[in-house]
């Protein structure tokens, strides 16, 4: 990879070699820049860099510009726990869902319930509930866990499980993912107003 | 007899139905490569592969775009020229990124659109 173009011109599948790997990148201009790769955007070729902070601290990103790299060298690979950090770096997962199996477990009946209750048809397939056939929710069961070909159908299903309730009977602390103000269907509590984003009451 | 005078036609704006990325584009095809990398798989599999490691990694490059909303951004750009602002967006094909505050040494853009062919590289912490 000695000119600009040869990097672009690679398939996502050489990128991916690339993935989670100690790199030094070669900029234009002879800059270099160092980090763990974090993943390289298909469709400009950028890279983007990941320099890491202490355990549970901050890190530095950096990303090279896909027209501006000349060459990517592997210099280490990383070990397991460095691979879990780089893969939930950007995903911000609120506390309350990470939690150990059980609690993971307790969260999916919690959800089958709740769909069944709004009249969702929703099965189980393996670890992962299918609802109204069209779209999947994966483990552990947030909004962004929701997988679907449909946008009207995922947007409908996410606000739904902002408005879940938690068996403390409080709603959801986050607003419905689609943005919409007004609660069309009951809350399973029977409180029919639902003007703002719930704050926990 | 009146003269006909000719009717100028503004051009079609984006299809309403789509989601905005039109690979046929006169803007995308003039600033974006050709054609997207692909190794051109004849074999479905090896396709459905592709798309996969294709999605995973755009949408690992996307979080990462939103996860800089409103973080302060260090760029450095051609001709040795480093420049700071605060990012708001991204287009969709990563050619033009809305910022704020740009710190220039000629002064303080409050709102600006940098190039992004013009950045050779950008940084921030999280």
């Amino acid at each position: 990879m000695s000119t600009t173009s040869a990097w672009r011109q690679q398939t996502p599948r050489d990128w991916e070699h690339y993935v989670n790997k100690q790199v030094t990148v070669t900029a234009h201009g002879q800059q270099q820049h160092r980090g763990w790769l974090h993943t390289v955007d298909p469709v400009t070729a950028s890279v983007v860099l990941v320099q890491l902070g202490e355990a549970a601290g901050g890190c530095s990103v950096s990303v090279v510009m896909g027209h501006a790299v000349e060459q990517v060298e592997v210099v280490g690979e990383a070990d397991e726990e460095t691979a879990m950090r780089l893969s939930s770096l950007f995903r911000s997962e609120a506390p309350e869902l990470r939690g150990s199996v059980e609690d993971v477990k307790r969260r999916r009946e919690e959800l089958r319930g709740w769909l069944q209750q709004n009249r969702v048809p929703v099965e189980e397939v393996g670890e992962d509930l299918l609802v109204a056939g069209v779209l999947t929710v994966r483990p552990p069961y947030a909004e962004q866990d929701c997988f679907s070909s449909n946008q009207m159908v995922l947007a409908r299903i996410q606000g739904l499980l902002a408005r879940m309730p938690t068996p403390a009977g409080q709603s959801c602390d986050q607003p419905a993912a689609d943005g919409q103000q007004s609660c069309d269907q009951p809350a399973a509590d029977g409180q029919q107003s639902c003007d703002q984003p719930s704050a926990g009451f | 007899m009146k003269t006909p005078v000719c009717v100028v036609r503004l051009p079609r704006g984006p299809d309403p139905h789509g989601r905005g990325f039109d690979p046929t584009s006169p803007r995308y095809l003039a600033l974006c490569p050709s054609s997207l990398s692909t190794s051109g798989e004849a074999d479905p599999v090896a396709l459905r592969t592709e798309q996969r490691t294709r999605a995973m990694m755009r949408e690992r490059f996307l979080r990462c775009l939103i996860s800089m909303a409103n973080k302060k951004i260090q760029f450095l750009m051609y001709e040795k020229v480093k420049v700071a602002a605060v990012f708001g967006a991204s287009d969709i094909d990563v050619l033009n990124f809305q910022v704020s505050d740009l710190q220039t040494p000629i002064g303080v853009q409050t709102e600006a659109l940098i190039r992004c062919q013009d950045v050779i590289s950008y940084s921030f912490d999280m």
